[in-house]
């Protein structure tokens, strides 16, 4: 007997509508100041200003969350959640969406969420926070 | 896929930019430029596109994702 399909996606429509009402300072200041504490700690934070609308957060070579400049949002991989709340405690107020694997396909939104514009390709059904970042890094 | 930042920095229209943006990331696979799943690659003398002030430029950035994908745009 053929078992059913089950969809097990995390719809993150409302973290994402959650982040992107916060907006507030984070995009101009906040943002910023994140990335310093980060720079100062024993992790690594890329942000290319003018290029970039993410920033990457790396322990060693590995990518280990992607913070957005748009709203206080991060996807995040679980195993680090700790040592990063450790280094920008809660003041960020941060919405963390958390993950096992950053390039694993376990998320969805609404399909009538158009809060965001995508680059082509991005869907919406079924996505990594890899996806995520890699759809909306170009939107500065 | 290739694009500059949207609204902010193209290619010339005469480059081959799709070309371009495959080798930059080659490039950045020899000479170990990726920082995470992102690279700048600089090209030797010639510029391939313009920023969003319009200053000409020689630097391509360029994006990959696990699934095999990578995108590029000019970068400073």
């Amino acid at each position: 007997m053929e078992l059913p399909e089950i969809n097990t996606k995390i719809n993150v429509t409302d973290d994402l509508k959650t982040a992107l009402k916060i907006g507030d300072e984070w995009s101009y200041l906040l943002f910023f100041e994140c990335m310093e504490m980060f720079r100062e700690s024993e992790l690594s934070a890329s942000y290319w200003k003018g290029e970039d609308d993410w920033m990457t957060l790396l322990n060693g070579n590995r990518i280990i969350a992607y913070i957005w400049r748009r709203c206080p949002l991060m996807f995040v991989d679980e195993k680090s959640i700790f040592v990063i709340k450790k280094i920008i405690d809660d003041k960020y107020r941060l919405v963390s969406i958390s993950t096992s694997d950053l390039e694993r396909d376990v998320f969805k939104i609404d399909e009538d969420f158009h809060l965001i514009d995508f680059d082509s390709g991005f869907d919406k059904m079924s996505f990594s926070a890899e996806d995520f970042w890699y759809f909306t890094n170009d939107s500065v | 896929m290739v694009g500059g930042v949207q609204g902010k920095s193209i290619f010339y229209p005469t480059l081959d930019a799709e070309k371009a943006v495959l080798k930059a990331a080659q490039k950045a696979d020899e000479l170990g430029l990726w920082i995470g799943n992102k690279a700048k690659v600089t090209v030797t003398n010639t510029n391939i596109g313009t920023l969003g002030n319009g200053q000409p430029t020689n630097v391509i950035n360029v994006y990959k994702n696990s699934k095999g994908t990578i995108h590029g745009a000019p970068g400073n």
